[in-house]
Parts: C-alpha cells; sequence; structure tokens
C-alpha cells in the first residue's frame, strides 16, 4: 500500500465521498486479510471489517497528515478485533473456524486452510503484516509489543510451514 | 507473496455500500458513566479528609447474531467496567486502577443483577469514604446505541443511587447525561486519563465559559464541577439533588469577611457565587454601595481575601445617545469572526445588526467543520463581545435546501412568506415561517433532509 496516496485519501475521506470509496478499495485487502488473521471465522471478520471502515470514518475528522498512516490504520483494526474478541467470550454461538464462501476456488481455499490450520495467530499476524501491509520487521515489533527477533522467527517459521506443506513457492 | 494477497483479495467482501449505509444510519453508541470525586489527601484541615469517586457504566448493545448485550463501566476515579449481559447481569468486572480495584475488594460482583452490583459498589465507596456529606456529588454518563434504552438506564440509575445515599443519610448531588460517545472526547480523556463522561462535561463548562481550561479542570473533583455546572447554568445534564458546599465557609462568612474588610455594613449584595479560578475554589462577590463597586474574589476553604478591587461606577447617562453612526462593515465584521474562529470555509452564514441598550452590535453564526460558531460582536469597533462554540453532527444538506424542503412540504414553494427563518440546531434546521393565516415551523435532518416534524398553526 502506497502511504503517500492513502495519507492524502484519509485527508479527504470525511468530506468526499469518492474518496471513502477509493480507500476502501486500495485498502480492504489488506485489512481483511489482518482482521481474519486474528478473528479467524470468515462471517465475523466480516462485521469487524465493517466496524474498523465506520470507526475509520469516524476518526478521519481528526486525522492530521502522517508520514505512516498503515499504523494508523492498523491500530483501529488491532482495537476493533481485540473488543470483538472480548466481547464474543460472552456469545455462545462464536464459531472458532474459518468457514470460507463456498463459492471460493480450490485453490484460494487450499492457501487461505493451509494459512489458518498451519499457523498459529502470531505467524499469521506477522506475515500478513510484513508481507501485505508492508511493515518492516522494527515497526512490527514495536506495533505487536515483541522483540524484532520474535517478528522475524514468526515470519521465517510460519513461511517455511506454508511452503513445506504445499510445495509451492508463495 | 503475491498468491497470499491474490487469496484475499478473492475473498475479501465488498461491503462498501453496506458501510456507507451504516455510518448514515447508525446512531451513536452508549455508554453510562457515574462519577464521584477522587482521593485527595494533604489537606490543612483534617476534617476535609475527603475523596471523590467515579463510577462509569457503559451499554453497549450487539447486534450480532441477535445477542443483545451490555457493557457497564464504573468507574471511582479509579475505574470498574461492568459488562451486562442482556438480562442486566455482570458478566464481567474489570479494574483500572488501584482506587478501583480498593472499592472493589474481594467481591465478587458476577453474575448479580447491576442493582444489586450497584448496590455493593455504593457501598463500598460509602464505607471507604469517597462519598460523605461534604462530597456528594455522583456523575452518571449514559452512551450507546439505543437511545432509548440508554435514559431508561440512567433514569433507573441515578434514582437507585439517590435511594441508597439517602439510605445512609446522605443527599446524594447526582448529575446524569446521555451523551454521544465521539472521538475528541475519546482522544481528550485518554490525554487527561480521565473519563468520557467528565470529559464532556468539562467540554461543556468550556463552552459555557471562557475562562475555563481543559487543563484547568481537569483537575477537579466531582463536587467541584458540579458547582461550577449549576452556576454556569450548563442545562444538557440533568442534576439530582442540591450539591455539598458544606466544605466552604459559607455566604455569612463570606459577608462578614467582605463587610469588615470594605467597612461598609449590610451593602446591597449583586453577587455572591462560588466560583474556580487560579487553581482553587473561590467566592466572588460584588456590590455597588456610594457609587464605588465593589468586586472581592475569596478563598472558599480558608477565607482569604485574594482580590479586593473598588472602582468609581461609569455614571449612566440615560440620555438617550444616538448610537455612533460609525460601524465596520459587515464583511470586516465577519473576517474579525472568523479569524478569532480561525476557520477559513464556513457555511450557513448569517449576520444581524442589533441595537442593545444603545449598543450597536453584530450577531454572527456561522457553521465549519462540525462546529457551529456565534459571535456578538461591538459594531463599532469590531470588539467580541461574547462567542460560543457548538459542536454538531455534520449536516449534509445546506439551510437554503432545508428552506425549500420546508417551503415544498407546505406547499408554498414558489410564494411569499413573512418571517422566513432557518437556524441550524445541533443535527437539524429548524425552519419557521408565516403566511396570512397560519405559522409554520419545521425541523429537518441536516444529515439526511428528512422532515423531523412539522407544526402547522392558526394565527390569531
Amino acid at each position: 500500500m502506497d502511504n503517500k496516496k492513502i495519507d492524502q485519501l484519509l485527508l479527504e475521506l470525511f468530506s468526499n465521498k469518492n474518496s471513502f470509496r477509493e480507500f476502501y478499495e486500495c485498502t480492504h485487502t489488506h485489512i481483511f486479510a489482518y482482521i481474519m488473521s486474528v478473528i479467524k471465522n470468515y462471517d465475523n471478520s466480516r462485521d469487524v471489517m465493517q466496524e474498523v471502515y465506520i470507526k475509520i470514518y469516524q476518526a478521519s475528522q481528526n486525522y492530521h497528515s502522517m508520514s505512516k498512516p498503515l499504523a494508523w490504520i492498523y491500530t483501529i483494526a488491532r482495537n476493533e478485533c481485540y473488543m470483538y474478541l472480548r466481547k464474543r467470550v460472552y456469545m455462545d454461538e462464536y464459531v472458532d473456524n474459518v468457514l470460507l464462501p463456498k463459492q471460493i476456488d480450490k485453490d484460494t481455499r487450499m492457501i487461505l486452510e493451509e494459512l489458518f490450520n498451519l499457523l498459529n495467530k502470531r505467524e499469521r499476524e506477522v506475515i500478513i503484516m510484513h508481507s501485505l501491509w508492508g511493515f518492516k520487521h522494527y515497526e512490527i515489533a514495536k506495533l505487536l509489543d515483541i522483540s524484532i527477533s520474535t517478528s522475524l522467527s514468526c515470519y521465517h517459521r510460519g513461511m517455511k510451514k506454508m511452503k513445506k506443506e504445499m510445495e509451492i513457492e508463495i | 507473496m503475491n498468491k497470499l494477497y491474490n487469496a484475499f483479495e478473492k475473498v475479501a467482501p465488498n461491503d462498501f455500500e453496506k458501510i456507507e449505509e451504516r455510518i448514515h444510519t447508525e446512531e451513536m453508541s452508549t455508554t453510562t458513566a457515574i462519577e464521584v470525586t477522587p482521593k485527595r489527601r494533604n489537606y490543612k484541615f483534617a476534617f476535609i479528609a475527603s475523596i471523590c469517586a467515579v463510577l462509569i457504566i457503559s451499554s453497549f448493545i450487539l447486534q450480532n447474531n441477535n445477542t443483545v448485550f451490555a457493557t457497564v463501566g464504573v468507574d471511582v476515579n479509579p475505574s470498574v467496567e461492568l459488562n451486562l449481559d442482556n438480562k442486566e447481569k455482570v458478566v464481567e468486572v474489570i479494574t483500572h486502577n488501584k482506587d478501583g480495584q480498593k472499592i472493589l475488594g474481594d467481591m465478587k460482583l458476577e453474575g448479580s443483577h447491576i442493582d444489586v452490583a450497584m448496590n455493593a459498589l455504593i457501598g463500598s465507596m460509602l464505607k471507604e469514604g469517597y462519598i460523605n456529606e461534604l462530597k456528594n456529588s455522583l456523575l452518571i454518563s449514559v452512551t450507546g446505541e439505543n437511545k432509548v434504552e440508554n435514559e431508561r438506564i440512567r433514569k433507573r440509575i441515578s434514582r437507585e443511587i439517590d435511594d441508597l445515599l439517602k439510605g445512609n443519610y446522605i443527599d446524594g448531588a447526582i448529575i446524569s447525561q446521555t451523551l454521544n460517545k465521539n472521538n475528541d472526547l475519546e482522544e481528550l480523556s485518554e490525554r487527561y486519563n480521565i473519563s468520557i463522561g467528565k470529559a464532556e462535561i468539562i467540554q461543556q463548562l468550556i463552552q459555557k465559559n471562557k475562562k475555563y481550561t481543559f487543563e484547568k479542570l481537569k483537575d477537579l473533583n466531582v463536587n467541584e464541577l458540579n458547582i461550577l455546572l449549576s452556576k454556569n447554568e450548563v442545562n444538557h445534564v440533568q442534576i439530582d439533588g442540591k450539591v455539598s458546599t458544606k466544605k466552604y465557609i459559607g455566604q455569612d462568612k463570606v459577608k462578614e469577611i467582605v463587610q469588615n474588610d470594605s467597612q461598609i455594613f449590610k451593602p446591597k449584595y449583586q453577587k455572591i457565587e462560588l466560583d474556580y479560578d487560579d487553581g482553587k475554589m473561590v467566592y466572588e462577590v460584588e456590590f455597588i454601595h456610594d457609587s464605588m463597586e465593589y468586586d472581592y474574589e475569596l478563598d472558599a476553604i480558608s477565607g482569604k481575601i485574594l482580590k479586593g478591587d473598588r472602582e468609581q461606577v461609569k455614571s449612566e447617562k440615560k440620555n438617550d445617545k444616538k448610537p455612533v453612526e460609525e460601524v465596520i462593515s459587515k464583511s470586516k465584521a465577519k473576517e474579525i469572526a472568523m479569524n478569532h474562529a480561525k476557520v477559513k470555509e464556513i457555511t450557513n452564514y448569517k449576520i444581524e445588526k442589533d441595537n442593545d441598550d444603545g449598543v450597536l452590535e453584530y450577531e454572527i453564526e456561522f457553521v465549519s467543520g462540525n462546529k457551529k460558531y456565534e459571535y456578538v460582536m461591538n459594531a463599532s469597533n469590531g470588539k467580541i463581545l461574547k462567542y460560543e462554540i457548538k459542536t454538531i453532527s455534520l449536516q449534509k444538506i445546506t439551510s437554503h435546501q432545508a428552506k425549500k424542503i420546508a417551503l415544498k412540504h407546505a406547499g408554498l414553494l414558489n410564494q411569499k412568506v413573512n418571517d422566513l427563518e432557518v437556524e441550524l440546531e445541533d443535527h437539524y434546521y429548524e425552519v419557521s415561517f408565516e403566511t396570512k393565516s397560519y405559522e409554520y415551523e419545521y425541523k429537518i435532518d441536516a444529515k439526511s433532509g428528512k422532515i423531523i416534524n412539522y407544526e402547522k398553526e392558526k394565527r390569531d
């Protein structure tokens, strides 16, 4: 994701409907991937994502230009996820399965199922933050409050598991 | 790594329309807060070993999977959070700091009804001295998705607490409010480490009285804030009971001190009020004697005179002097106001010239962002006499559109109406006008342009 572009979009987001749409278009894959890495269940992640965008929309009123808006977005997404997780303890219906929608193709299903079945939450989180969001390991370490070496090892361990299992270069 | 991205790209839902719709329709979310005042030590007077506590009750109603469930935060300036299920039973208790833990002690509130839990918490606060005769104020704030539910919770809990305190021979002064949670408040509460309810109260006070700043008020306890609320006539909150001023020396003592100092026997007081100035509670006293104006400020606890001014009263010539004709232009007035407000782009701009007791004034109103500004300005010299800034929800339609909507509905779109006025209130426009035989009043939602309600009355 392009920090500069995101920054610009965030500045206009509250007043300009088109900016909000464009912002959604270019961020929702990343945000959804992150949410799923934490929440796991597809439908629940979808609900959380809506909350995240509503929060971003509201918070954008007070947004000031910054060089790394992704960290700002990430913080909002993470807070929503953890708020959800705190609440879900009281919901008996909570499902800890991925339960992807039926219509997705086999390859996609396989990659995602591996990601969720083989990796633990931290490994998933780090991989998505690094590979998709483009955070550096020192940034991940700061955001997740872990050491850089933990971030690195989670990443490599996770990647190794995925590659080994699927015998493909992801 | 593109494979992983592609995989997520395929499954990431496209819910933009849904989100947009929800932003429009969603009501603000709800939290209930009860504040009592925080513990203070090292008072010069031993008998004021008193304290205050804050209690927040927040309820979020989740609509996920038809599960209704609520969070009740009890913030005892220490803070405690209670999560409630849909039967209003406590499912989880979280303490946020030491005083909160002290209040909670080893009580197990899980599983009990909110009323029972509240009873226990208030009991503990009384026992630990967080509420007493000297500090009797509590603040309850309710925010949430369901306004009706919030109001219900707010009412019930304030009544409940009042009863509890009465049972302990304390006349509680309970401030309660329902509030819209917003980011500004959240940021303030985080920055100053106070509850959202308290942040809201302080903001209300600042808006009423520009002498106050957040920095100055943040350390006040709820009892002190309550005194300021009554003084400044903040009407956004509901205040039940009378705030305790027993801690302070009282009006009789104030009069005595002032009399001794001024050597004037029984002057006609124009004002004796408690206020907060320079970091302490003070009594402000004003009276006029022999065409001298006296102005005193006394430390409300020690009674020490902090300020004593006297000034010759300006002789008020009532010879109906014509107002000075030299006035600044409207555009200049607008410029001054906008510079003062530090805004560049404004909408809903309105300016009126008014004659107030021989002084020509401009009344200026405009909106910028989510703030509505109102100024009263001396029209001769451009001096700002009064101003007010209100936070409003963002309006999507203009005052002109609101006017059109109302006129169209009344079937008077192209006809002449009298006394047409459009006023932007919090989240709606109030449009009023008259025809020969009827008076109309409309409330138009500033976001959707929907008519919230309207009245049509036959003129006398």
